[in-house]
């Protein structure tokens, strides 16, 4: 293995790791959601005030 | 108070172009800041402290162009302070994968290979990992490299030599892969 070929893998796997530091540390815990606080409290007001009329 | 609201756009300005400034740069100065650290909550820490010395200079930085390597190269002395200051605070995040159980399978050669780069990165010197990551990570030269840590080039030949040589010592798994024959 020549010296470019080597460091040119030593490149490839450091940016292969580097790549790790935009991954999230705690992963989403069950049950939990992806809508933003304030789109579920629009959503629940909708809910009361249709649902509720509906009713 | 005249003088105040004199002031106040430019400040705003600076502000605003500091805040640009950190939103296009920070996923970049984030991973070098991981392949320093080897952990993502150290790595933040360490950009933040950088990104706070830039701040404080932004006025000169900005006008002459400087910031991003200003911000690098104080990320790189603080790595190295930091690390001198909590030489025994430093540890694994796991251990290093079992040489004998370590033969890479297609599936998990990458998560592999992965994890032990980064365990044996963690087991160089701050030092080492700097020369490192400035090397073949953001391909500076080795005069750049000396710059940007504030010593001579040969201490850059020898500490690339040094980390390679580790690297392949704590590490075998990687020798076929990255290092096998460039110092035989």
């Amino acid at each position: 293995m020549s010296q470019s070929q080597v460091d040119d893998t030593l490149r490839m796997l450091l940016r292969d790791l580097a790549k790790e530091s935009a991954k999230p540390t705690i992963g989403r815990g069950r049950g939990q959601t992806r809508r933003s606080p304030r789109l579920l409290g629009f959503l629940r007001i909708m809910r009361r005030l249709f649902v509720k009329k509906a009713q | 108070m005249g003088q105040l609201t004199a002031t106040q756009p430019d400040r705003v300005e600076h502000v605003d172009e500091f805040d640009a400034f950190v939103r296009a740069r920070k996923p970049a100065l984030m991973r070098a800041a991981y392949l320093l650290t080897g952990d993502q909550h150290l790595a933040e820490d360490l950009v933040q402290s950088a990104l706070a010395r830039t701040h404080s200079s932004w006025g000169r930085l900005n006008d002459s162009g400087n910031a991003e390597a200003y911000t690098r190269k104080v990320m790189y002395h603080l790595q190295v302070s930091w690390w001198r200051r909590r030489k025994v605070a430093e540890v694994l995040p796991g251990d290093m994968p079992d040489r004998q159980r370590s033969r890479l399978t297609e599936d998990s050669g990458q998560i592999t290979l992965r994890i032990t780069l980064r365990a044996a990165l963690l087991r160089l010197t701050a030092k080492q990992r700097a020369v490192l990551v400035l090397r073949f990570f953001e391909d500076r030269s080795e005069v750049e490299a000396a710059q940007s840590l504030g010593v001579s080039v040969g201490t850059i030949k020898s500490q690339t030599s040094k980390a390679l040589a580790r690297l392949r010592e704590i590490a075998p798994e990687l020798e076929g892969l990255m290092i096998g024959g460039s110092s035989k």
